[in-house]
């Protein structure tokens, strides 16, 4: 089962649907977070823009590829965009799979693949 | 044919406008919307970039033709 979202909302606490599964062995939930530093700077908020409908399209698409890849039972993501405070999520992952090697190994590909194709680019930041 | 391409981050930075159209022959294929962008300044001509064609990466080679989506995909930084 995979989803995948974008939304200008907070994700930090979003809830995925999910199924109860008895096979069910490792579940791994991922928030990444805005830091205060970038590129050296002391910053408040992180600017994301994305490629509507591509951005979807292309995390579904990983998405499929990682549960077949690592024989996962689920994968889930959303990924927030627009202007995101320091301290609050810019992308929540789930995994699950029926033990927790793979959810350890799909999570950083997933992670890695994200942020090769995705179409979602930080294009600025508020001071702190 | 004409052609719009979509331009996001550095590439709308650098073009100074989010969208822009190319007129290419018929027949045209990915690879000629890749030359004729590169073509437009010396700076997208070294910038790194991705094309998407109907919002999916296409295969080298995939005709294009007048009313498709083309979009400009800097190096993404999502995460």
């Amino acid at each position: 089962m995979i989803s995948a979202h974008i939304t200008i909302d907070r994700i930090d606490s979003w809830e995925f649907d999910t199924a109860a599964s008895g096979s069910l062995g490792a579940e791994l939930r991922f928030n990444g977070i805005v830091r205060d530093m970038e590129a050296g700077n002391r910053i408040g908020a992180l600017h994301y823009e994305h490629y509507e409908g591509m951005a979807e399209q292309e995390l579904r698409r990983i998405a499929g590829m990682a549960v077949e890849r690592f024989s996962l039972e689920a994968l889930h993501c959303v990924h927030r965009v627009g202007s995101i405070p320091v301290g609050e999520s810019a992308v929540v992952v789930l995994v699950r799979s029926k033990h927790r090697g793979e959810s350890l190994q799909a999570l950083a590909w997933f992670m890695d693949e994200l942020k090769q194709v995705v179409p979602i680019w930080k294009v600025g930041s508020s001071p702190a | 044919m004409d052609i719009n391409v979509k331009c996001f981050a550095s590439a709308r930075e650098l073009l100074q406008r989010s969208e822009l159209v190319l007129t290419l022959a018929d027949g045209a294929t990915i690879d000629d919307v890749e030359r004729a962008i590169r073509a437009l300044s010396p700076e997208l001509g070294k910038m790194p970039f991705m094309l998407a064609h109907n919002k999916a990466y296409p295969e080298a080679g995939t005709p294009v033709r007048e009313g498709d989506e083309l979009a400009i995909i800097p190096p993404v930084s999502g995460g």
